[in-house]
């Protein structure tokens, strides 16, 4: 019986992203690349003009949140999440700033429940993520372990220590646009990558709550406004992941700001069943809401 | 079922063409060729009996044609890609403009040199026709509007028939060997070069116009007008990616010209800039300002040794001969340094 070689096999690699090796769920890149069909006054109906569409790379990376052994040695697509927000906070300027990216974040997804806890977030890029590292020769320098984040790991602070928080759902964008340009000069030429421009991030999410009655006619007033009045409450907002080991903390925090919205509230009474709040929150999420890990 | 006749359908078309200085076949690659002909009719109201119309006051005849399309990137044999295998040039829209643009610009400067050196006419005729260089009812440009951007489109409008511009042939059943591939020229194709500093141009539109005069002259049996070359002028805009700092920091002249692949176009020289148009907005992703422009479209533009180089391509080593002897009698008499470059690549040619 003939046996597949390991090349074949996606667990024997790993994808380096930002110099780091990164432990991936699944990998999926896209070459975009458009051809379409332009038709001419030719002297035929058949296919002799093509306009080609600017060529960019897309991502979408999957993982758990994990905890890994030994720290600092691999990313997971959680540390890129953050590693990216932590850039994009300040203003991008200079060659410095810029050389630090080799892609723009399109949005992320983070899911946490008592169950389990997943980050996924779609990337481009203007060049291949062509470090694919085959790792199947042995390198112990590259030894790990881990384990998935559980609920226990995972701190909300959300509306302070009142309520008690089943599941939660945040949604990353980052508001950015491509842009074609035509080379201005003869010093330089253009090329059919984009140019992007970052312009903003929002983060919106989802959070199910285990209350009681009386806490969602509180909830319900939560930000309600009067005439005249801005009615913020303020809460610090954020998402910590613990983690820490003998030698120290390396817990992993997204601070979303101090301020909360909630467009929609949606209380659910069944039998046999915990009192929910399916709460939507928008956040104020904004330069001084730091990240750190 | 009935299927529509093929005769119908635009694709079908070849646009025919003689192109200046292509021997052999030519064709122009365009996505719309517009004609209109216009015989403007009034009624004329005369002591005539009835409140009818009777009488009628019929304007002279005149003909436009617009052909517009996407400046392409070709691969025909001409740059050995035996695509085709036959003796057919294809070329684009912004390839009829630099020929129909520089024709008449050319048209401009002799016509001047002429009136100087009469006695020289014959000599400088025979320059200009073996380079290809004289000018029919078919070149006759009005306007050109050349639209920069992801994509560069081109929009030419005549005064002349569509007929005379060019042979609508259907292609021979059966006929394979004529054949191209393109693909539409884009931004990174592209380069504006609007006054030599470092843009990042976002989009941009240069419209050359080509003032004439129409004259009806009685003797000729003709209805349509006499058209005289008179003016001509390019202007157009020019949006860039900007920081704040490039406010202040546009200049107040500079070089506009324009290139597509390998193709140059020239546009003028110490352009004055117009009027600017500084946005900050916190909807757009990235700031833009809009700078127009007016150059001075001047007679030497066109009259450069990259063009000698087009114009004397094609010609054969007996011809290149002529041309080189010719003009050394012609500038010998006439106060032309400006063909002196000709004559320079001539004779390396002929070398």
């Amino acid at each position: 019986m003939p046996i597949m070689p390991a090349d074949y096999f996606s667990t024997w690699y790993v994808v380096t992203i930002d110099g780091l090796p990164t432990i991936l769920q699944s990998y999926n890149e896209t070459l975009n690349h458009a051809v379409s069909d332009k038709k001419f006054v030719q002297g035929d109906i058949g296919n002799h003009i093509v306009d080609i569409a600017p060529t960019y790379y897309q991502y979408n990376l999957n993982c758990p949140i994990l905890l890994i052994e030994p720290k600092n040695l691999f990313n997971d697509t959680f540390d890129l999440v953050l590693n990216f927000l932590n850039l994009i906070q300040e203003p991008i300027y200079g060659n410095a700033d810029i050389d630090q990216f080799e892609y723009v974040m399109q949005g992320a997804q983070l899911d946490f429940s008592t169950e389990s806890s997943n980050c996924s977030s779609t990337l481009e890029s203007w060049k291949a993520f062509n470090d694919v590292t085959n790792f199947k020769t042995y390198a112990p320098n590259y030894d790990f372990i881990a384990r998935l984040v559980k609920f226990y790991d995972v701190q909300f602070g959300m509306f302070g220590e009142n309520y008690l928080i089943q599941q939660g759902n945040f949604n990353i964008s980052i508001l950015n646009e491509k842009h074609f340009y035509v080379s201005g000069s003869n010093s330089f030429i253009g090329n059919q990558n984009p140019l992007y421009s970052i312009h903003g991030y929002t983060v919106t999410g989802t959070v199910t709550i285990v209350l009681t009655p009386e806490q969602y006619e509180v909830l319900k007033l939560y930000n309600a406004q009067s005439p005249g009045i801005f009615s913020a409450a303020k809460n610090s907002l954020f998402v910590k992941i613990l983690s820490r080991n003998a030698n120290g903390i390396y817990d992993k925090t997204i601070n979303l700001g101090d301020f909360m919205f909630l467009p929609t509230v949606d209380l659910s009474i069944s039998a046999n069943q915990t009192i929910t709040a399916k709460v939507n929150f928008a956040t104020m999420f904004r330069r001084t809401s730091a990240i750190t890990y | 079922m009935a299927i529509i006749d093929s005769r119908y359908v635009g694709a079908w078309y070849f646009l025919k063409t003689a192109l200046t200085n292509v021997s052999g076949t030519s064709y122009i690659l365009a996505s719309n060729v517009t004609n209109t002909s216009d015989l403007t009719t009034v009624p004329k109201d005369l002591i005539q009996g009835e409140a009818g119309v009777l009488v009628i006051d019929q304007l002279g005849r005149k003909d436009t044609c617009t052909v517009s399309g996407d400046a392409l990137i070709i691969k025909n044999s001409s740059n050995n890609y035996l695509v085709d295998t036959t003796n057919v040039t294809y070329k684009d829209v912004f390839d009829l403009l630099i020929d129909d643009y520089y024709l008449l610009l050319n048209f401009f400067f002799y016509s001047v040199e002429d009136i100087y050196n009469t006695n020289d006419l014959d000599w400088l005729q025979y320059i200009l026709t073996q380079l290809g260089l004289t000018i029919t009812n078919k070149n006759l440009l009005t306007s050109a509007t050349i639209n920069i951007g992801n994509n560069i489109t081109c929009a030419l409008n005549y005064n002349c028939k569509y007929d005379t511009k060019f042979t609508i042939d259907l292609p021979v059943t059966n006929n394979n060997s004529e054949d191209f591939i393109a693909r539409t020229a884009k931004n990174y194709d592209v380069r504006f070069n609007v006054d030599g500093n470092d843009y990042y141009i976002k989009s941009g539109t240069i419209n050359i116009k080509i003032g004439y005069s129409e004259v009806y002259v009685a003797n000729t049996g003709y209805q349509y007008p006499f058209f005289s070359p008179q003016t001509h002028s390019v202007s157009g805009t020019f949006e860039i990616y900007s920081i704040h700092d490039a406010y202040e920091s546009i200049p107040n002249e500079g070089n506009i010209s324009l290139l597509v692949g390998d193709r140059y176009l020239e546009l003028g020289q110490n352009s004055i800039f117009s009027s600017d148009n500084k946005k900050i907005d916190s909807n757009q992703s990235a700031n833009t300002m809009t700078v127009s422009f007016t150059a001075f479209a001047r007679l030497g533009a066109g009259i450069s040794q990259t063009r000698w180089a087009y114009y004397l391509a094609n010609l054969n080593p007996s011809q290149i001969y002529n041309v080189y002897n010719y003009l050394t009698q012609y500038l010998n008499t006439s106060n032309t340094p400006e063909l002196q470059p000709l004559l320079d690549y001539a004779r390396g040619k002929l070398s």
